[in-house]
């Protein structure tokens, strides 16, 4: 580019090389806004991802734990509840608690082990923007901002042996507001009661 | 040569390169601290559910155990009972954590069941640091620097452990001399129960009862003792029930254990679609042949009443073979006088009997000597009812005899070798031994089966 030198005066870009600079810088700039906020965008959505899914693993597996001791279940579909009756196996509350010795008693046609005199109710739901578990009464936060979590509680095994576990979760990431979206972050679990 | 401006803008370029590269490089290294942290998460839930995985499989080796009643690479008992199994520690290959083993304790705190205590421990992958949720924490409760149990450093040996409880009951009561419903009534200090061996020449001789290697597991129960009078007999092991106190204890060798809950499994019917006869009354001497252990043959008859004299074979499906036979009989079966059944050796013999079952004399020959290759059944009737059983006149009887709705007279005494299941026992007249032998719950006679699973969430 040529400049055209002002007697007295110091070399200058002319008003539209000027013009076109900041356009250019502009675009440039803009683009670069774009870029990183769509950049943030995604990962933040990959990190909401990748928690929720550990969240689900951990919502699973603090409920397989329980239905595979479990005495009964019980499913309520709203809201969509699951409810299971523990062994009584504590002798004493947290933290010091002792493993009871059971005892063998006639249930029904065979001889089952009984621990304690009154089994243990526990209960799992999301409540708020959390996920807990109900210990007659004592809740226990197992995931937080969990408000678009949707379980699916199915207990309808006609041997009554399995339990199973559907969780769903909206990601945020998402085009379009499609159901598909949930549909694909689908985790399920199957339990089997030991005890029936 | 660059003026001084020039120079400058050059400074500039390189610390805003400098500074996009710093920026980069924190954002790359968040990324991966975030990565990094959710991978050991996953590893560390893995690793979580291996640990079931390996508490169910040391579980299932003292099911096993039991099953076969053969605790070969285990500890103890110690002190209190207590079976120990360390199980070798198992590798395998792919992502994650690549050991794991299991801990298994074994004990009978009533008598009346095994309590299995197994807790499987898996190796945790990559570095000791807990997970990035702490609800994942208070979850898999993992021991990353030191044992959680225990408080004992792990010197690098992160891990977690699970441990499970089952509770065993035996569907099967072929674990004692004689496990009776309800009453049980002996007549005098002459009888006794004892135990032996069949399989361990430690414990008997040539797989027979010696009386120098007696074993004190002739074990006695009734589930409800009502009526119930030992009168002195010796019991060299355990006398367990519930009910009224028994009487004429004093020379019971073992344990008295009260209360006793145990679950005695009916006898059903045999529901065979196809024999491979069906036969009229058997009454003089006939040979039965056995098919392989693995095809048995299947009679049906409808009684069998031996007059004197006449012998009741079962022969093996060739000379020097094994061979297994079943028979089913609607009706009765009875022997009279000197007539035999005669179990040829080699062949397993099961005889279902609806009707009253009569043996006297010497009428069982079961020339393999074990118990577990004669197994008299006396099948529980639908409706509830109860039926007769008589063996004795000095019988000397190889057999198992497994009639849970059956009232059972022992008359005249006689040589029991085996293990017995009714409804209720009373000798009459002459002294009774029954020998337990230990070897049958290894021939398949008891099947350990799950009372209860639960596990220790602490």
């Amino acid at each position: 580019m040529n400049r055209r030198i002002i007697k007295g005066g110091r070399a200058a870009f002319t008003l539209v090389e000027a013009i076109i600079g900041a356009a250019v810088s502009s675009i440039v700039l803009a683009t670069l806004a774009t870029g990183s906020i769509a950049l943030m965008k995604s990962y933040n959505a990959s990190e909401d991802y990748s928690t929720a899914q550990a969240d689900q693993l951990r919502v699973l597996d603090y409920i397989s734990r329980d239905v595979r001791r479990a005495l009964t279940v019980t499913v309520t579909a709203t809201p969509p509840k699951l409810i299971l009756t523990l062994p009584d196996q504590y002798a004493a509350a947290n933290p010091n608690r002792t493993f009871r010795t059971p005892t063998m008693t006639t249930q029904g046609t065979t001889l089952g082990a009984t621990y304690g005199t009154t089994p243990v109710t526990v209960s799992y739901y999301v409540t708020g923007s959390t996920f807990v578990r109900n210990e007659n009464g004592a809740l226990t936060v197992i995931a937080n901002a969990v408000a678009d979590f949707q379980p699916v509680f199915d207990a309808t095994d006609p041997a009554a042996k399995t339990v199973n576990t559907a969780l769903t979760f909206a990601p945020i990431f998402r085009r379009f507001l499609s159901s598909d979206a949930r549909t694909a972050t689908r985790l399920t679990s199957r339990a089997v009661m030991r005890n029936n | 040569m660059r003026s001084q401006a020039e120079a400058r803008h050059s400074g500039g370029v390189l610390v805003v390169t400098l500074l996009t590269i710093v920026v980069l490089s924190l954002l790359a290294a968040h990324v991966c601290r975030i990565v990094t942290a959710r991978t050991r998460t996953f590893y560390q839930a893995a690793s979580w559910n291996e640990a079931l995985s390996a508490a169910d499989a040391g579980a299932d080796l003292a099911m096993a155990a039991l099953r076969a009643s053969d605790w070969t690479g285990w500890q103890g008992p110690d002190a209190n009972g207590v079976r120990t199994l360390q199980t070798p520690v198992l590798t395998h290959g792919g992502e994650g954590n690549a050991t794991f083993s299991a801990l298994v304790k074994v004990d009978s705190p009533s008598g009346s069941y095994y309590r299995i205590r197994s807790t499987g421990i898996a190796q945790l992958a990559g570095a000791a640091v807990a997970s990035y949720d702490k609800q994942d924490n208070r979850l898999r409760h993992l021991s990353l620097r030191s044992d959680r149990d225990s408080g004992t450093k792990i010197n690098g040996q992160s891990r977690v452990a699970r441990a499970i409880e089952v509770i065993a009951r035996g569907a099967n009561a072929y674990t004692r001399a004689l496990l009776v419903s309800k009453s049980f009534n002996a007549n005098n200090s002459g009888s006794f129960a004892d135990s032996f061996d069949s399989g361990d020449p430690a414990k008997s001789t040539n797989g027979m009862y010696d009386l120098t290697k007696r074993q004190s597991n002739g074990n006695i129960a009734s589930i409800d003792s009502t009526g119930a009078d030992l009168n002195g007999m010796y019991i060299y092991g355990n006398l367990s029930y519930s009910g009224p106190a028994i009487p004429n204890t004093q020379n019971v060798q073992g344990k008295i254990i009260t209360p006793f809950v145990q679950n005695i499994p009916p006898v059903p019917k045999p529901s065979w679609t196809t024999v491979t006869a069906n036969m009229s009354t058997i009454s003089t001497s006939t040979t039965l042949k056995a098919g392989t252990p693995g095809s048995p043959t299947r009679y049906k008859v409808s009684d069998i009443k031996l007059a004197k004299g006449a012998a009741l074979t079962f022969s093996p499906p060739a000379a020097g073979q094994p061979g297994a036979v079943e028979v089913w009989v609607p009706g009765d079966f009875t022997t009279d006088g000197t007539a035999q059944v005669i179990t040829q050796s080699g062949v397993t013999v099961k005889i279902f009997t609806e009707g009253q079952i009569v043996l006297l004399g010497n009428a069982v020959l079961n020339q393999s000597n074990v118990a577990a290759a004669m197994q008299f059944f006396g099948v529980t009737p639908s409706d509830g009812t109860t039926r007769s059983a008589q063996v004795g006149g000095s019988a000397e009887f190889i057999a198992v005899l497994n009639a849970p709705a059956y009232d059972l007279k022992i008359n005249g005494g006689g040589e029991f070798f085996g293990s017995f299941i009714l409804r209720t026992v009373s000798m009459v007249g002459g002294n009774t031994a029954i020998h337990y032998d230990e070897a049958l719950p290894r021939s398949g006679g008891i099947l350990w089966t799950m009372a209860s699973w639960t596990e220790d969430v602490r």
